[in-house]
């Protein structure tokens, strides 16, 4: 790495020298090189015009290329927080995700270069300032986390929002009122408030466990065995409420007269083009259950093939993959709001997860499953989402543990 | 039963319909399932379609879908129509509508679900 601070200080060094009246003898012989397509301009240590040295300057299609004194070509790569990292050329990703983008840097039919998003209804989500917004049918969320408790910092863009299909059965959610409800199926659903006051979700013809008070600090989860009727109560001011189908907290869906479904968002990549079967990595940083939900995660797939397995997900307290035949997971605790680093690396017969926040990671058998045409960030074949999700990287080679943590 | 058996014939006919005239647009379907159908096995993972909430009563169930192109064809499935109004004004699809959620006290048929953003379109206030 000093060799290459080095070889940029070199560069800039030439970048003066040419701009002076003393570099235009050599400008006009590096020019040509630089300016022909696919050729690079190398220079040597001493800053004579070689086409094998240390460093170069590529055609402004692909940026510079620094190639060190063993061979190695070292590109810059732009990071989601603006800032750049250098990186081994031959080891740059194969697809990164667009999940920092804001909703109006995407065209209306939902594309962004060989990505596509759809969702067919509308959606909500958090703006920096923590208020509700809402997003069109088709357009992706990007949404705001209050981590507070975790970094310090209060509402914190987290990133891509990816949810499954919900429906929030609670009435009139923008002003909360006591009232009966209908549960029909048979399945674990989720109260959550906002305000100072709460809401008790009792049995009513329905049966099941879980039955309780849900305050803005602690949603209720209920597992419902027989469906039926269920009865909320409403205490002390609440300025919104969702009791969803779902075991997790889900962004909010307003409601009127009638119980109302958000769309599954959907954000997918070909990836036929991509070499990922015989081995790879996928890297993420998730952030769960956003700004008002409790702890434990549910089942959600953070990148997954459309056509089942996937390379990295979640259930309950474990990051986990599947190829179709075997499942490797890595335990993990949750912290509520935090951004978690996590990977799947494969090669050979082998996989492995790694919780990268703790430095951890578990291997299993892999039986070079991950071939699928389509990959799909947040989501699988029933519709299920996660949460938010920052960034999601994919290699065609499997990063070690060090390469993972300088991402 | 005359009524019915002349419905299905409609539903097969409008199944035909719909997937011609709807190719490659999102809408929605309020689709039925008979008494001796399933439609929670039907729904589920149905892949490019969201649904609603479901509801039962003697007459069978249904929910609403919302997608691209038209929905699949399934045994004891049928779709009633693409918006509450046009369902009820119809007298065979509001006959079974009103066996599977019962109207209200003065007659009247009553939602059951929408999709967010679709309520409009979906004829609800």
């Amino acid at each position: 790495m000093k060799r290459l601070y080095s070889s940029m200080a070199l560069i800039a060094l030439m970048a003066f020298t040419f701009s002076g009246r003393g570099g235009q003898d050599a400008m006009a012989e590096a020019l040509p090189l630089s300016q022909q397509q696919g050729n690079a301009l190398y220079l040597n240590s001493s800053g004579g015009d070689t086409a094998s040295g240390s460093i170069g300057v590529s055609n402004p299609g692909s940026g510079m290329v620094l190639r060190d004194a063993t061979g190695i070509d070292w590109v810059i790569q732009p990071r989601p927080d603006g800032t750049s990292k250098w990186t081994q050329k031959n080891k740059m990703p194969v697809a990164t995700s667009p999940l920092m983008d804001d909703v109006d840097q995407w065209n209306i039919t939902g594309k962004k270069g060989a990505w596509t998003f759809t969702r067919t209804t509308t959606a909500m989500y958090r703006d920096g300032s923590g208020n509700w917004n809402q997003a069109a049918a088709n357009a992706p969320r990007f949404t705001f986390t209050n981590q507070s408790s975790v970094s310090g910092f209060k509402w914190t863009k987290t990133g891509y929002l990816g949810e499954g299909q919900v429906t929030n059965y609670a009435l009139n959610s923008g002003t909360p009122a006591s009232q009966t409800v209908t549960l029909s199926t048979a399945q674990k659903y989720r109260l959550w408030v906002e305000g100072a006051g709460s809401c008790q979700i009792a049995a009513g013809t329905a049966t099941g466990t879980g039955w309780g008070t849900a305050t803005s600090a602690n949603p209720v989860t209920v597992d419902v065995t027989a469906g039926g009727t269920a009865i909320l109560t409403v205490s002390g001011s609440l300025t919104r409420f969702q009791l969803e189908n779902k075991d997790f907290s889900t962004s909010y869906i307003p409601t009127t007269t009638v119980p109302v479904t958000r769309g599954a968002d959907k954000l997918e990549l070909p990836s036929s083009g991509m070499t990922l079967a015989s081995a790879g990595t996928v890297y993420a940083e998730v952030t769960l259950e956003g700004a008002t939900a409790g702890v434990q995660p549910a089942t959600r797939n953070i990148a997954a093939f459309s056509s089942g397995p996937y390379l990295l997900g979640i259930n309950g307290s474990q990051f986990r993959a599947y190829d179709g035949t075997n499942v490797v997971t890595r335990g993990i605790t949750w912290t509520k709001d935090k951004t978690f680093k996590v990977a799947t690396t494969w090669s050979g017969s082998s996989m492995t997860v790694y919780d990268l926040a703790n430095g951890t990671s578990t291997s299993g058998p892999y039986n070079g499953g991950f071939n699928g045409s389509t990959l799909r960030v947040c989501g699988n074949p029933g519709g299920e989402g996660c949460v938010s999700v920052r960034r999601v990287l994919f290699f065609d080679y499997a990063l070690t543990q060090t390469e993972l943590n300088s991402l | 039963m005359k009524k019915i058996v002349i419905f299905f014939i409609h539903a097969a006919a409008l199944f035909a319909m719909l997937e011609f005239a709807y190719a490659g647009e999102t809408r929605n379907y309020l689709v039925y399932a008979g008494p001796g159908a399933d439609i929670q096995s039907y729904i589920s993972g149905l892949e490019g379609f969201d649904h609603t909430n479901t509801v039962a009563g003697p007459g069978g169930s249904m929910c609403w879908l919302r997608g691209d192109g038209t929905p699949p064809v399934a045994d004891g499935i049928s779709v009633l129509g693409t918006s509450y109004a046009g369902v009820w004004s119809d007298t065979a699809p509001r006959a079974i509508y009103n066996s599977v959620f019962p109207p209200d006290e003065d007659g009247n048929p009553r939602p059951f679900g929408a999709f967010l953003g679709c309520e409009k379109e979906m004829g609800l206030p």
